[in-house]
């Protein structure tokens, strides 16, 4: 059985600039909330190690720049993706009304085999923020993780390290899920291999 | 609230012990979050096992202490201020009378009338005890020391048993009510060595951190030779662990193997038959190379079969061959976790990381150059799936690389010094002899001679020309003096683009040096053009010259107080008519998003702004202090609204933002993108906090870097491609590695080049970096050859220790704020000259090769034209050579190197305005 091998799990995590990936990263694997950070350029990653079921995993979370416009290098980064976090600021409906946008770009850019069923994860950070400050209910984000497939949607705060831990756990696992999946699909031809590393030079395209 | 996470493990963890997912729950045992440590040991005492803890305290008070342990801590938080250090035991109560126990308990105790109790004391509380206990304790701790504890029979210690409850943390309980320990050998992902006790109903105690460094158990009469890797099985657990196994059965779980378990163990304690049939079976692998087996501890059950692997002893370690000593620090190595990378390199010591590391730490990296030999690195070959990139090599090489980076640079350093503390004698001693021979504004290069250590990096095979010197002085800085006089003299503008290039400007917080500094930039970024007012003219030529300048700026600031107004009017006017345009509020919340996370630790930017705006300024730029007052976007009601309390804002963000978003209107096409800011930042400041002069420092800047933030990232892939070939050219063998390891993309160089290297060094020296960049003086693109310098500097570590696109990455992001900007400057420009005569010299043989083809095609014309004459009947046969000809024309230029435009194109730099 080749489940039994060390496993990684490669999450990336996808959101509008400012609504807190950095922050949700870091909280989960440094349990550290900093004001000092920055927008993120380019695409950066951190690993933890934690327990799923019975299995020591290694999650890799990534973490890339929030403007759109730099989504087009994503690819490289969204190659074997076992999961995708989508986040979005319980403050800022335009936040959230983006993440059906996120959403499709990244099954486009990942192109996983099972789109249908590929695991998302929504989180509606932010919530130690003022309630008057709350645009975006919770009913409204549950039902739309519903419509997309159900969605698990966890409310956190990265700076207050609320549902931090269990959102990440439920990623790790949902992504394990897919891990195992993928498995099966590797001992095919991987068909898309030959163009995404076309893609990887640029050389004579531009 | 999605499915939760994580099913109730922790019940009826023994009674169900066949079934594998009880077995333990390891995920409560990490104790990493504090929600689990935090709490006191209390609740202990609500458990059915205080019965026994308290039978225990209450026995008379006093045990015999058999071992103990200094530094062994408890980590509440992940902060390294709030660990509590303490004394580890084990002690035996005699019991006069046997009493019983819970009733699940296994009985190692009912046979004799002993009961060993393993106890925690942290100082604090040791310090409240009496005198004789912390005697007794230290005493001990000196014979564990040395080894022979058990031995002196005569010298029993006595001490009192801390209280099991009401202390916090500290803990004492008997062996026989442990069901496990998880244990983590120190390793990269676990500076410390760890060890977990888990209870049988369940609970785990606060994990033990073994601080062996801190501790006196380790250090030995001889200092340990550095470059003898330490056994890694000295620490402080296994010793413990060996003295124990006299009075307990330990059984290793065979289904957690430290493989694929970040080094974890699972010792469970005096299994049931069941457990042990679980643990005992192991997973579907290869047994674990554990170089060295013990004889199993004696135990009334049957030996294990398969033998059950126990630690190494310390003591038969160190007379280990050195070979048995060196697979079990290889073995180590490949235990290491993908964890430890980005934790041990994000840790503030990675930065003079060797001296700070734990001895089983240092011991590790002690191996490099062995750990290569042994061709432990996995070769790579063709594409690996996702799951292998997960290799357990990676941290340990990421981690090698980051070391093998520091003892490189603290060579260079050292080599530097001393070459320089030698030119300063040579100095003295020709200072002498010639006596003010110092001209204007040349000052001596030998200095920077001293630095070309790292240009012997280079490869030799660039050109046949000797590799070229540097040119820059950056210790004589341009001062407010020699910049007014520049004008004064007449300089022209690139040789005053030189001369920013050599020097950059003074660092001196006095006003004229800042100000010289303004006004260079004002020239680099075009706001001000050098030519303004004519140059030269002595006295009046300078009052008119400034008179001038002064004007231009003056205008220059008021279309800017223009394209302010301009957008806010409408602003506000769109915000009364239909709620405000969309477009513009989403730009907004872009701009403002970024720009109160920008530079937050610079003083002017901190928040909230206890630094005082300088208020002496014109206020022709709009102020920053007003610049939001007004205006709907307006900013402030709806805007401060909304993100307000993200942070309170300060005047010199408010400032940034509203420069930043007069630039979206300013250039609609472009409009606000990511990094913008950062560019933004250091250009206020130094010019002063003026809003308006920053934003036309903005717009030449823009005028530079603008392909950059193409809505297509056309800009930035071409110049990554530019640089893709650079590398190819100037260092064949990196550019095959980064093709190896799927880096070739050099997305790793993304945030260097989009923001020339904002990222990657301290404020200030970002400041000297883009006025030298700005220059334009050998290149446009000079970025690329500072990305270049870089990779050059760090590329026997990147061939050596990188092999996947990731760990590449993360080496590439971890590298900020560890370059050193001089030394990189030095070498960009070396590798610009030695690129610059590798062109010219291929030129000059393309030449050669063309002039000589054409020479040969007039012989063979002539040649052909003879034997044609002569022959006439033999047109076949002349047709064929001519197609030789052309194959073998064909082949010669297939030999030559071709450089392509892009390349090419890094030859052109500032050309006059």
């Amino acid at each position: 059985m080749a489940s039994r091998k060390k496993v990684l799990l490669k999450v990336i995590i996808l959101g509008d600039s400012g609504v807190g990936k950095t922050s949700l990263m870091n909280q989960y694997v440094n349990k550290r909330f900093s004001n000092q950070y920055k927008a993120t350029i380019g695409a950066d990653f951190l690993t933890r190690e934690l327990v799923v079921d019975d299995r020591v995993v290694t999650m890799q979370l990534w973490d890339t720049a929030g403007q759109e416009r730099f989504q087009s290098l994503g690819v490289a980064f969204y190659r074997g993706a076992d999961c995708c976090v989508l986040v979005y600021d319980v403050n800022s409906s335009k936040s959230f009304e983006a993440l059906d946008g996120w959403r499709d770009e990244f099954l486009v850019q990942a192109s996983p085999h099972d789109p249908e069923n590929f695991p998302f994860v929504v989180l509606g950070n932010k919530i130690d923020m003022e309630e008057s400050k709350r645009m975006v209910s919770q009913k409204r984000a549950m039902t739309w993780c519903q419509a997309k497939g159900n969605i698990p949607y966890f409310e956190t705060s990265a700076k207050e390290a609320i549902n931090v831990e269990q959102a990440f756990q439920t990623i790790a696992k949902n992504a394990l899920a897919q891990e195992a999946e993928t498995e099966l699909y590797n001992d095919y031809p991987d068909p898309i291999r030959i163009d995404s590393e076309n893609s990887q030079n640029y050389g004579c395209n531009c | 609230m999605a499915e939760s996470s994580n099913p109730n493990l922790t019940e009826n963890r023994r009674s169900t012990s066949s079934d594998t997912s009880s077995l333990i729950n390891i995920s409560s045992t990490q104790a990493h979050s504090p929600a689990t440590t935090n709490t006191s040991f209390d609740h202990v005492s609500d458990h059915p096992l205080a019965a026994s803890l308290k039978d225990a305290s209450n026995n008379g008070g006093k045990a015999r202490l058999l071992y103990c342990k200094s530094h062994v801590s408890i980590h509440p938080t992940s902060f390294n201020k709030d660990n509590i250090s303490g004394y580890l035991g084990i002690v035996e109560v005699d019991h006069s009378t046997p009493h019983s126990l819970a009733p699940n308990l296994e009985s190692s105790v009912e046979n004799g009338q002993k009961e060993t109790l393993i106890t925690w004391v942290p100082n604090e509380l040791l310090d409240r005890m009496d005198e004789k206990d912390r005697q007794g304790y230290k005493t001990m701790e000196g014979r564990t020391l040395a080894q022979n504890a058990e031995e002196e029979e005569d010298g029993f210690v006595f001490v009192s048993l801390p209280p099991p409850k009401g202390e916090k943390y500290a803990f004492s309980i008997p062996i026989t009510s442990i069901y496990s320990i998880l244990v983590y050998p120190p390793s990269l992902s676990h500076w410390y060595g760890s060890a977990t006790f888990n209870l049988m109903g369940g609970i785990s105690l606060p994990t033990l951190y073994f601080h062996d460094d801190e501790s006196p158990l380790l250090a030995s009469p001889n200092p340990p030779n550095p470059l003898q890797p330490l056994p890694r099985a000295q620490w402080g657990f296994p010793p413990f662990l060996s003295l124990l196994e006299s009075r307990a059965t330990f059984v290793r779980s065979r289904l957690l193997t430290s493989k694929k378990n970040m080094g974890a163990e699972l010792w469970l304690v005096n299994p049931s038959k069941s457990d042990r049939e679980v643990h005992e079976a192991g997973l579907e692998e290869e047994p674990e190379t554990v170089p060295i087996q013990r004889k199993p501890a004696q135990s009334t059950q049957p030996a294990p079969y398969p033998p059950k692997q126990t630690y190494p002893n310390s003591a038969v370690l160190n007379t280990a061959t050195p070979k048995q000593t060196l697979m079990t620090s290889l073995s180590n190595l490949t235990n290491l976790s993908r964890k430890a990378a980005s934790q041990v390199l994000s840790h503030p010591l990675a930065q003079p990381v060797v001296p700070h590391l734990p001895p089983a730490v240092r011991s590790l990296v002690n191996v490099p150059g062995e750990w290569e030999r042994t061709g432990r690195l996995p070769p790579k070959t063709g594409k690996k799936n996702n799951a292998d990139v997960a290799s357990e090599f990676e941290s340990a090489r990421l981690y090698l690389a980051r070391w093998a980076r520091v003892v490189a640079e603290e060579g260079e350093k050292a080599r530097r010094d001393e070459l320089a503390s030698k030119a300063r004698i040579q100095r003295r001693k020709s200072a002498t002899s010639l006596s003010a021979s110092q001209s204007g504004s040349l000052s001596p290069v030998e200095d920077l001679e001293s630095s070309l250590g790292v240009f012997s990096m280079l490869p030799k095979s660039y050109s046949k020309r000797p590799i070229p010197n540097p040119t820059r002085t950056p210790q004589h800085p341009i001062t407010a003096r020699e910049w007014e006089s520049l004008s004064a003299q007449g300089r022209d503008e690139l040789y005053v683009r030189r001369e920013i290039f050599k020097r950059g400007f003074s660092d001196s917080s006095e006003p004229e040096e800042i100000k010289a500094r303004k006004e260079g930039w004002e020239v680099l970024l075009g706001i001000i053009p050098w030519q303004i007012g004519g140059l030269g003219g002595g006295e009046s030529g300078k009052e008119k010259r400034n008179k001038q300048r002064e004007e231009a700026r003056r205008a220059k600031r008021q279309v800017y107080a223009g394209l302010k107004g301009k957008w806010r009017k409408e602003a506000a006017r769109e915000d009364e008519v239909n709620g405000g345009r969309e477009d513009w509020r989403e730009e907004w919340h872009r701009i403002d998003v970024d720009c109160r996370r920008t530079d937050r630790n610079q003083a002017i930017y901190a928040v909230p702004s206890s630094a005082a705006h300088k208020g002496d300024h014109e206020k022709e730029g709009g102020g920053a202090n007003t610049s939001l007052r007004r205006g709907s976007l307006g900013a402030d009601s709806q805007g401060e609204e909304e993100e307000g309390s993200a942070a309170a804002l300060n005047p010199h963000i408010a400032a940034l933002r509203t420069i930043l978003m007069t630039y979206h209107t300013y250039s609609p096409e472009l409009g606000y993108v990511q990094g913008m800011s950062d560019l933004l930042s250091p250009i206020y400041v130094v010019f002063d906090a003026n809003e308006a002069d920053a934003f036309w420092g903005l717009v030449g800047v823009m005028k530079m870097m603008e392909s950059n933030f193409l809505r297509d990232q056309s800009g930035m892939k071409r110049k990554l491609s530019t640089l893709q070939q650079l590398i190819s050219v100037m260092d064949p063998e990196l550019y095959a590695h980064l093709e190896r390891t799927d880096s070739l993309n050099l997305f790793f160089c993304f945030r260097w080049i989009l923001i020339n290297f904002k990222r990657e060094f301290k404020f200030e020296q970002v400041i000297k970096l883009w006025e030298v960049l700005w220059t334009n003086f050998y290149s446009d693109q000079f970025v690329l050859f500072v990305a270049l310098a870089i990779l050059q500097s760090h590329r026997d570590v990147l061939i050596r220790y990188l092999t996947e696109f990731d760990e590449v990455l993360k080496y590439a992001n971890d590298l900020s704020g560890t370059i050193d900007l001089d030394t990189t400057l030095a070498q960009a420009e070396v590798l610009f000259l030695s690129f610059r005569s590798l062109v010219e010299d291929l030129d000059k043989e393309n030449a050669q090769l063309d002039e000589k083809n054409k020479e040969g095609l007039r012989h063979r014309r002539i040649n052909s034209d003879v034997t044609g004459s002569s022959s006439s009947g033999k047109k076949g046969k002349g047709k064929e050579k001519s197609d030789e000809d052309a194959m073998e024309e064909e082949s010669k230029k297939k030999d030559r190197k071709f450089i392509s435009d892009d390349l090419r194109g890094l030859l052109i730099g500032w050309r006059g305005s």
